[in-house]
């Protein structure tokens, strides 16, 4: 393995690693360093990429650019089987043609133990190592592919891994002979596997026979007998029941302290993320949204998104007025954080910092009960204060037909700052018929736009201090706020068809992000509730959408 | 309760075709080998069978080439089955079809084309099909019995579990020992039937050896379909017997793995 050290106490470091699937970028230039020992939970929606960062590090998936280290070491170019990093399937993946002791048996019966060879003389024998030689050659390969990183760099690593392969090609190095283990040993240590998992007893059980529990047992005892350096889960309680799933969730948090490897788990449930890590990994298409402890990613989410993801929470749009005042659901609060004045910022409520009282006070507000559910130890309430919606938590149980007053306090206040309020599509262009295509989709916009005081005549040539101008095969960029843009179900007459990526509540509207099929994301605001995946058809308000020329106006005059 | 017979009611048929063409048959088969020309009980047939080495001869050879044509077949359609299984590799199922259609046409007419084309290839090589007996029988076997070891290898390598492809990698398998020991044992149920479509008719076939190897290579089918054309009727059935038992040995040393590999399989998943 090539040595380069960089981190001392960093077990796995990813560089840079990006992950392309037939032209969809689904890392995108990853950055994650994860510290010996911890238990790292990487939390995400589906398709966000978590699984995929999983397979990378385990070594199913290639990326097709970056590194990822392992103990300082690159190991992008090294096959699954010869990495020391074991992993605990989603569907656990046992063998059924095996028996539980054999299915715990398999990666020993596998595993080779290097012993340092010697010559007669009793001095350590030195070979060229052609393994290492055969990494080096694989990471030339791979980084000769790489299509992303600039050639300038290419050029420069590609002579660092050129000077180490010739390095190892000149020097011999100790030789090892590779032994496998004797069944005496195997058998100690699938005993002991097997005790760590609580299956002493069922050695000789045939996997079918099995409870998925049990069989979740066996996939855990299979890939830890190994001793990897880091263990990863890809969603290993999926398939169980949520009291199996509570009980094996503190169970590996346990078996973890004993152990005392890294574990990188991979979900999608976030309170089992919040219960079991040390360090929490959020993630959304493809990009790193925060990583932090658990204490840290619900106290203080860095954006909506996680905010959004991790508990129930109320995100509303916001305007600094003030020193550490700020306003919404049409009142002044005051708050911790520091903003500038007049920023639009995200502000979020935990529904637990929402206090209630069902007679008036002093800074509460009025509202009205619109739901409440019986929770076990509390109730959840929604109230209504004007347009907007507040979740609530209480042991209390108010009256639904009478008003309540809330109060939410500076400490409760956690303000954001806001991010992707427009739309701007810079390669959008004017076409022959002069109509606006964004995202490839004509739009018939007004072109005077494109100039201030201009008129457009109706075959689309813009007047301007008695100059025409033919903006035909012009670029341009085009802008539109979420909030004219409609979103509906109906695709059928809808001039750009999309996928919707993810939805986050704000109080009285959804702020959706919608990918179109040409890979043009499209923020919109909507009253409506639309579920990841869901394909929509986006309409414009025509009126409302910004035109700017690129390049020079004089090109155009005609 | 009508309801039930007439359910019942719908096995009719087949057991009436079985038992006419199939329990009758063998029990005819029975009585021939056990009785001599006159209809009277004797064991001269198999003393005759069990005396003659020409005889003995034809069967050990036909095991043999059964053994020979097994391997060949499954060596070939092993990995063809495991890319036409592969999706990036067979958009649709038109590759399938593509081995499939042989079956499609009658089986004296392909082997009869066959002759003659092996005759055209080996004539540019100054040699006859007479000349190669084995050869041209091996080729034969082998293009008509590869549909047969394809068609069950694809359907095991369709349901292969990618994930324990992906375990054994991941618990220090090279790509040599994720063969042997997980893809094998996971399509261990389509190479046992695959095995069985191929070895049991090729003992007894005798259209293939006579047309290719120019009646050179003599299959226990062939000298079954001998005694009953020189009108040894007892002689043909005591053989008919031996083949039959052959199959009902094979048949219960597999049974085994058949039902228990896929019984597993759906039970785990």
């Amino acid at each position: 393995m090539c040595a380069e050290k960089i981190g001392e106490n960093y077990i796995i470091e990813m560089n840079n690693v990006t992950k392309i699937f037939d032209g969809v970028t689904v890392i995108d230039k990853m950055n994650l360093k994860i510290k010996k020992g911890e238990f790292v939970t990487i939390l995400g929606p589906s398709g966000c990429g978590k699984s995929t960062t999983l397979r990378m590090i385990a070594g199913f998936e290639t990326p097709d650019s970056g590194d990822i280290l392992l103990n300082g070491s690159n190991i992008t170019a090294i096959p699954p089987y010869r990495r020391p990093i074991n992993t605990v399937f989603q569907h656990y993946a046992l063998f059924p043609n095996l028996d539980v002791y054999d299915n715990v048996a398999f990666g020993l019966r596998n595993k080779k133990i290097a012993v340092p060879l010697k010559n007669k003389d009793g001095s350590p024998m030195l070979k060229i190592d052609k393994g290492l030689a055969k990494d080096l050659k694989n990471q030339i390969k791979r980084l000769k592919k790489d299509k992303i990183i600039s050639s300038e760099e290419k050029e420069n690593r590609l002579n660092y891994l050129y000077q180490k392969l010739d390095e190892c090609l000149s020097t011999p190095r100790q030789a090892y002979k590779y032994k496998h283990l004797s069944e005496e040993e195997i058998d100690e240590k699938v005993v002991k596997a097997l005790s760590i998992v609580d299956l002493d007893e069922l050695e000789d059980r045939d996997i079918s026979t099995l409870s998925g529990g049990q069989q979740q047992r066996v996939a855990i005892a299979r890939a830890i007998i190994c001793e990897p350096l880091i263990l990863l889960l890809d969603e290993p309680l999926g398939a169980l029941d949520l009291k199996m799933r509570k009980d094996m969730q503190i169970e590996l948090k346990e078996m973890h302290k004993k152990i005392g490897i890294t574990f990188i788990y991979v979900t999608h449930d976030q309170e089992e993320a919040l219960t079991m890590s040390d360090t929490i990994i959020v993630m959304n298409d493809g990009v790193i949204q925060q990583i932090g402890s658990p204490e840290n990613i619900y106290n203080e989410p860095q954006n909506a998104f996680v905010a959004d993801f991790i508990g129930s929470s109320n995100i509303y749009n916001a305007t600094v007025i003030g020193d550490k005042k700020v306003r919404f659901l049409n009142h002044v609060f005051n708050c911790v954080d520091f903003f500038p004045i007049n920023e639009r910022v995200d502000v979020i409520v935990r529904p637990e910092d929402v206090h209630l009282s069902d007679v008036p006070k002093e800074n509460y507000l009025e509202g009205k009960i619109a739901s409440k559910v019986f929770k076990g130890i509390h109730y959840q309430y929604s109230i209504m204060i004007g347009h907007d919606e507040v979740l609530a938590q209480s042991i209390k149980d108010f009256d639904q037909n009478k008003p309540l007053y809330i109060e939410i306090r500076p400490d409760g206040i956690h303000l954001m700052k806001k991010e992707n309020i427009s739309n701007v599509y810079t390669d959008s262009y004017i076409g022959k018929d002069h109509k606006v295509y964004i995202d490839e989709c004509p739009i018939d916009c007004d072109l005077s736009k494109m100039i201030n005081n201009s008129t457009v005549d109706e075959d689309g040539i813009v007047t301007y201090d008695n100059k025409k101008y033919d903006f035909a095969n012009a670029d341009c960029v085009a802008t539109i706020s979420p909030k004219d843009i409609q979103v509906s179900d109906d695709t059928s007459d809808a001039p750009i068809k999309g996928r919707v990526i993810n939805s986050v509540y704000k109080g009285d509207h959804y702020l959706i992000l919608v990918r179109t099929e040409n890979d043009e994301d499209f923020f919109v605001m909507t009253p409506y509730t639309f579920n990841a995946d869901d394909i929509v058809g986006l309409n414009f308000d025509k009126s409302k959408i910004e035109l700017k020329l690129k390049g020079d106006l004089n090109d155009y005059e005609i | 309760m009508k309801y039930k017979y007439f359910r019942k009611g719908l096995a009719l048929p087949f057991a009436l075709f079985l038992i006419l063409f199939v329990i009758i048959p063998i029990l005819f088969i029975i009585f021939y080998a056990f009785t001599d020309n006159q209809g009277f009980f004797s064991f001269d047939a198999v003393v005759s069978f069990f005396t003659s080495t020409t005889k003995l001869n034809v069967l050990l050879v036909s095991i043999l080439v059964g053994l020979f044509n097994t391997v060949l077949c499954l060596l070939i359609g092993f990995p063809l089955a495991y890319l036409l299984a592969n999706p990036k590799f067979n958009k649709n199922y038109v590759l399938v079809m593509l081995f499939v259609m042989p079956m499609w046409i009658n089986f004296v007419l392909r082997t009869g084309a066959l002759r003659d084309l092996l005759s055209i290839v080996l004539g540019w090589f100054n040699t006859t099909n007479g000349e190669h007996p084995l050869f041209c029988t091996m080729v034969g076997m082998v293009t008509n019995y590869l549909p047969f070891t394809i068609l069950p290898l694809y359907s095991t390598m369709l349901k292969l579990d990618k994930s324990q492809i992906e375990a054994a990698q991941d618990l220090g398998c090279n790509p040599f020992k994720t063969f042997t020991r997980n893809i094998i044992p996971q399509t261990l149920p389509g190479l046992v039937s695959a095995s069985m479509m191929v070895f049991m008719p090729t003992i007894s076939s005798y259209v293939i050896s006579d047309t290719l190897s120019e009646g050179k290579i003599m299959l226990f089918g062939n000298s079954i379909y001998l005694s009953f054309s020189n009108s040894d009727w007892n002689g043909g059935s005591f053989m008919s017997l031996i083949m039959l038992i052959i199959i009902f040995i094979v048949m219960f040393a597999t049974k085994k793995f058949q039902g228990n590999g896929s019984e597993r399989r759906l039970s785990a998943w």
